[in-house]
């Protein structure tokens, strides 16, 4: 029991930094859900997004514009899918897997181009923690809240502006009729198929912002299969999270706790078998959706294509 | 046409048979929609350039990508598990091979095979079987099992080729291969490679708390870790280990969240590695506790420099191909023999040290790798001992 308490802090600290990547990303697949186009690609536009802030951040000496360049990478990927799915209205599950195949394979290209010809390269920029004075001091959760990098401080920013987004402005009511009754939306004057599009830039900067945290403030390095699932594990919180920003949060932080003990136990109990440790979150994951993974939730026209003129 | 597929029936036959004017039409749940022929192209050629770029992000460039060496030359071809800018293991490995070749000129390098997976490492090596290339390598001892039989219709077709496999026992891991003629295998000595890193772990620690990660439980990363530990503790015996052999070789995260654990549960301040990106993760978490006073030894190549704040030195594997290469010139390469890389060869060695390593401990360092390297320091039953206890 000791153990376990001396180790609380940094199981916090583990569940806050492991909750940012997840909650960037499932606050785009929120955008894009509400808006009737699930997204199953978050895993590859995080794979690209973490490899081109990556890679700009550290030929620009600048991770801000590595963040900025990240993000739009992640818009230009998530754009095929877009196209495939709200003009030529092909299957979204199946366009997601695509993307999900291309977009690490591109990444990987890219970083094999660009440390294979300067090894130096394999080492990049890393965004420093800001401690807020006084909270980052309070016993096991200052540390974990309060000192965090400010990429990590804009995510959990973003949650109450998206939720706002959402519920008091005009656009975010028409997101949420996009999702549930697009024909209606349509005859309400909604221009449907730009909302769409404009559901799916802001997924795939989102997502890619949180590939990007992975490789500017997690680790300054890349490597193949960095995101290590992320992006499935942001879609369950999305629908664990009622695909409400709120919901999606305290989705990301609960991962991230079990991920953080995980982690706790391994260390703590060595001789035991590590791979029982880590289904922890996974088990959480699955236990989650059977619990929340309700049908009847969620926007009602949800990963169904829209055609203009059908009655 | 196929049932799933997008395309609905009779329209799908419409598109076959060029009927409607412009355009095909698509279907989905009885939903039809009209796309043109230029959007049923452009969707056509996005999955095939999808496929493409998906095949061709796991290679990356070589020294050269000539196949064709000459009559007198020599072909040869490196299939990995990894990426060569891993930052261990395949690094390590790619860069083997190149200082192989900068001392072998008749030997010519083809594009090495990335991130080949199990499945498809016995069509990679047969490809290059066809070629007739000279030495086929694997990087590591799953390719001893997925090659079994690739060996053994080569050995009959195509005697000029011979294949080498690193970190693998042929005596128990080709022991069911039917002809071990054409193969060879390197295995590096573990107990050396563990003991360099426990002497330079058991000088460098001050709170007596050591550390080790390894991606996979193999008996090598077994070793490895006992010999480690057996070694820092020669130093001092009340030095304490702390270990994880399961981290995987891909989530830098893990070795960070890892290493925070260890520094802040059981005061570790030296950690030696051996999962590849894991380690960057755990330097991270090092130099987040101080890079003065938290200390990394690197594996299994030489990175200790200005940008690597935390590493002290590093554990060198040279995986002996250039040793394969001379057998293979003077004909006698072959018949599952094991190339021991050691400290007497070159296989295993210290890399630099950091400024951060005070002089006399460099050179006590280097009085304990003379009696590691005649094998006095540790003996076979220290490392067992630590081995059954894990």
């Amino acid at each position: 029991m000791d153990g376990f308490i001396t180790a609380l802090p940094t199981i916090f600290k583990a569940m806050t930094m492991g909750a940012v990547p997840i909650l960037l990303a499932a606050l785009g697949e929120v955008f894009s859900e509400r808006a009737g186009l699930v997204n199953i690609g978050l895993e590859g536009i995080m794979a690209v997004g973490a490899f081109v802030g990556f890679a700009v951040a550290k030929m620009s000496g600048n991770i801000w514009l590595g963040v900025l360049v990240g993000m739009l990478a992640g818009v230009l990927v998530n754009m095929i899918y877009a196209f495939c799915t709200v003009t030529l209205c092909a299957d979204q599950v199946v366009t997601g897997m695509a993307i999900n195949v291309l977009a690490p394979a591109i990444a990987l290209f890219g970083y094999n181009l660009f440390v294979g010809s300067n090894p130096a390269n394999a080492t990049g920029e890393q965004m420093a923690s800001l401690a807020i004075p006084g909270l980052s001091q309070i016993p096991f959760l200052g540390d974990a809240l309060f000192n965090q990098t400010l990429l990590a401080y804009l995510a959990f920013i973003l949650v109450p502006v998206v939720r706002y987004f959402f519920h008091h402005f005009r656009v975010g009511l028409s997101f949420r009729s996009v999702g549930e009754n697009p024909h209606a939306a349509e005859t309400l004057g909604i221009n449907v198929v730009r909302t769409k599009y404009v559901a799916c830039i802001v997924c795939g900067a989102l997502a890619a912002a949180g590939g990007a945290f992975l490789t500017l403030c997690y680790t300054p390095i890349y490597t193949d299969g960095i995101v290590m699932g992320r992006g499935f594990i942001a879609l369950a919180t999305v629908i664990f999270g009622r695909w409400t920003a709120v919901g999606v949060l305290a989705a990301s932080l609960l991962f991230g706790f079990f991920d953080g003990l995980n982690v706790a136990l391994q260390a703590q109990f060595q001789a035991a078998p590590v791979m029982f440790f880590k289904m922890i979150p996974y088990i959480f994951t699955i236990v989650a959706l059977i619990f929340f993974g309700s049908k009847h939730a969620g926007p009602k026209a949800n990963g169904q294509p829209y055609f203009r003129e059908q009655r | 046409m196929c049932e799933g597929s997008w395309f609905g029936k009779g329209e799908g036959e419409a598109l076959l048979q060029g009927k409607g004017r412009k355009g095909v039409f698509m279907s989905n749940e009885n939903k039809t929609v009209m796309v043109s022929r230029r959007q049923a192209l452009g969707l056509g050629f996005g999955g095939v350039g999808a496929l493409m770029l998906s095949a061709c992000g796991g290679s990356g460039s070589s020294d050269s990508g000539s196949g064709d060496s000459g009559s007198e030359g020599y072909k040869v071809a490196m299939i990995m598990s990894g990426t060569i800018t891993d930052g261990g293991w395949d690094q390590g490995h790619y860069e083997s091979l190149k200082r192989a070749l900068e001392s072998h000129d008749k030997w010519t390098l083809l594009e090495p095979k990335e991130n080949t997976a199990d499945a498809d490492a016995a069509t990679a090596a047969q490809s290059y079987v066809d070629q007739d290339v000279d030495l086929i390598i694997g990087n590591g001892n799953q390719f001893a099992s997925d090659w079994m039989e690739v060996v053994s219709d080569a050995a009959a077709s195509h005697p000029k080729v011979h294949f080498l496999v690193t970190n693998t026992d042929p005596t128990t891991e080709m022991a069911d291969y039917e002809t071990l003629a054409p193969v060879e295998t390197v295995l590096p000595d573990f107990k050396q490679t563990g003991a360099l890193a426990g002497v330079v772990a058991g000088l460098m620690t001050k709170t007596k708390s050591i550390g080790f990660i390894g991606g996979m439980k193999l008996p090598s990363t077994l070793t490895k870790y006992s010999a480690f530990l057996a070694a820092a503790q020669k130093i001092d015996p009340s030095i304490k280990g702390q270990y994880n052999f399961e981290a995987g070789f891909t989530d830098a995260s893990l070795g960070t969240k890892l290493t925070e654990q260890w520094i802040n549960s059981e005061n570790v301040d030296v950690m030696w590695g051996d999962a590849s990106a894991v380690d960057n993760g755990s330097r991270k978490a090092l130099e987040s506790a101080g890079a003065d006073t938290h200390f990394d030894i690197a594996q299994p190549i030489d990175i200790a420099g200005d940008d690597q704040p935390t590493v002290i030195t590093s554990t060198v594997t040279d995986w002996m191909i250039g040793q394969a290469m001379d057998e293979i010139e003077a004909g006698s390469f072959g018949d599952g023999k094991a190339i021991i890389g050691n400290m007497d060869n070159g296989g295993i060695s210290l890399g630099k040290f950091s400024d951060k390593v005070p002089q006399d401990v460099q050179d006590k360092i280097k009085e304990y790798v003379d009696q590691i390297k005649s094998g006095d320091f540790i003996s076979d039953d220290d490392v067992d001992q630590i081995k059954k206890s894990l």
